[in-house]
């Protein structure tokens, strides 16, 4: 992969990458920071990732970044400030949006990753599997969960039917 | 001898209090407890018994359940089968039996769509901010683009001034002490032969660049700014191709048969490339030409910070270069 193509990897996905980094931090500064890390680690080897891979590559990088920003958080702040930071926003009584976002920060990390790609990116399930280094029927598995869980949030709230 | 002792008695006292022994071994951990009364649980036994009621929610088992695609639509497998609807992962004959379903149990009609607004959709305002900080070789582009640049410049400059003519360079470093009137008279007296050059450029007026000399007492007032550079060509050698000018320049009677042009007077192809360059490198460039016909002289003058160099080209194979 040569600069011009690496340039368009910034272009074309950073917004993706940082989209997927504050869904699962809900902090600014570190989805940044992630972004900045994953594409660093990028250039670092870019002479060895295939262009069409690039994608994947990104978010696949990008994904166990923050599974180790989230780990040594746990470990800096303790699971409780975790929660409660998890708790902070919850959503107004009849906003759709946000409640389903709220409810996806209910979800256990694996669940909201694949639905992040999946919803997001538009990843197939062999795609996703590949990012997040497990096998594509843990991939439906965990999909399927978290739909089931993210509608008995809302029908909870009641903002459905 | 009883198989009931002080260290195995109590992996049988669960299936004792449950029912679960023989008969003859209830019998016989009845009579080991008659022997070991501190052994016996005080009051009413605990019932260790599961009611309706206490057994896993639906839902919770329904959570467990993984999706078969080659299950039949049921009340059981209903939630996998609209789930995978929702994701596109149904095939079409699976997908004609759920719609089926669904007309014959329209209440899961709306499972339906609350699974279709779990679905979650990006929101495009939130943008990286400082997608520039990650791009690579902007600085390594910028440098080769104007060195290419200016090659590609110079290159085409050769090409088009195509002869066997001597290139010559000059450092010029001689200060003017007057004005550009000095300028003129000075090489106006020389008794300099034709087809040689007339001076070196030394000064430049601040409109240089941009401002067309009309007459020889117009260029005469132009200011002098130190550090910059002036040629002027004998006109005889080095000509423009607008007659005006030259006409009026000519006509000045001071300068009699020897005909002087200013530099100034030619033209830049690139102009808008220059004016560029000179605003943003904030330093010396310059590039002019004037094209040589069968009874005028032409050349170019190009000027790259304190490299400089013009060519002449003459319309009869003569040569006078700075």
């Amino acid at each position: 992969m040569n600069a011009r193509a690496y340039n368009q990897l910034v272009d074309t996905y950073a917004d993706n990458v940082y989209r997927f980094a504050l869904k699962h931090l809900k902090n600014e500064m570190d989805a940044k920071d992630i972004v900045q890390s994953t594409y660093l680690k990028m250039w670092d080897k870019h002479e060895s990732v295939d262009v069409s891979k690039g994608k994947s590559y990104l978010f696949t990088t990008a994904y166990h970044l923050i599974l180790d920003f989230l780990k040594a958080r746990k470990r800096f702040h303790g699971e409780e400030a975790i929660i409660e930071l998890q708790n902070e926003d919850n959503p107004s009584d009849f906003d759709l949006s946000e409640t389903l976002n709220w409810a996806l920060d209910k979800l256990p990390e694996i669940q909201k990753t694949v639905v992040l790609l999946r919803d997001y990116e538009g990843y197939s399930y062999d795609e996703i599997a590949e990012i997040a280094g497990i096998s594509e029927s843990q991939v439906k598995v965990y999909i399927f969960r978290a739909r089931k869980t993210l509608k008995s949030i809302l029908i909870e709230k009641e903002l459905v039917v | 001898m009883s198989k009931f002792n002080l260290t195995n008695y109590e992996s049988y006292y669960i299936d004792y209090l449950e029912g679960n022994l023989s008969e003859e071994d209830r019998h016989a951990f009845e009579l080991f407890l008659d022997q070991h009364p501190a052994l016996q649980l005080e009051g009413e036994l605990p019932v260790f018994t599961m009611n309706e009621d206490e057994n896993l929610s639906h839902d919770f088992i329904n959570q467990l359940r993984v999706f078969d695609e080659k299950e039949k639509v049921n009340e059981n497998s209903i939630d996998g089968f609209l789930i995978a609807s929702t994701e596109g992962i149904l095939s079409t004959e699976k997908q004609q039996e759920l719609q089926a379903y669904l007309l014959k149990n329209p209440s899961h009609l709306d499972s339906l769509g609350v699974y279709h607004q779990t679905k979650l959709t990006p929101d495009l305002e939130i943008r990286y901010p400082s997608k520039q900080g990650l791009r690579k070789g902007n600085t390594r582009r910028l440098i080769f683009g104007v060195v290419y640049g200016l090659a590609a410049v110079f290159v085409g400059v050769l090409l088009l001034f195509p002869s066997q003519e001597t290139i010559y360079h000059q450092a010029i470093k001689q200060p003017v002490k007057s004005n550009m009137n000095n300028l003129i008279k000075k090489f106006k007296t020389t008794n300099t032969p034709q087809k040689e050059i007339l001076f070196g450029g030394l000064q430049t007026p601040v409109t240089s660049t941009s401002k067309q000399i009309t007459s020889k007492t117009e260029l005469a007032q132009q200011p002098i700014v130190e550090d910059t550079n002036l040629l002027i060509v004998q006109q005889e050698f080095l000509t423009v191709e607008e007659p005006h000018q030259l006409q009026t320049i000519s006509n000045t009677k001071e300068v009699n048969n020897t005909e002087y042009v200013a530099f100034l007077a030619m033209k830049s192809p690139i102009d808008p490339f220059f004016k560029l360059a000179l605003k943003n490198l904030r330093d010396k460039v310059d590039f002019r030409y004037a094209k040589a016909t069968e009874t005028k002289q032409g050349g170019f003058y190009l000027k790259l910070w304190n490299f400089e160099v013009s060519r002449k080209v003459s319309a009869t194979g003569d040569l006078a270069v700075n």
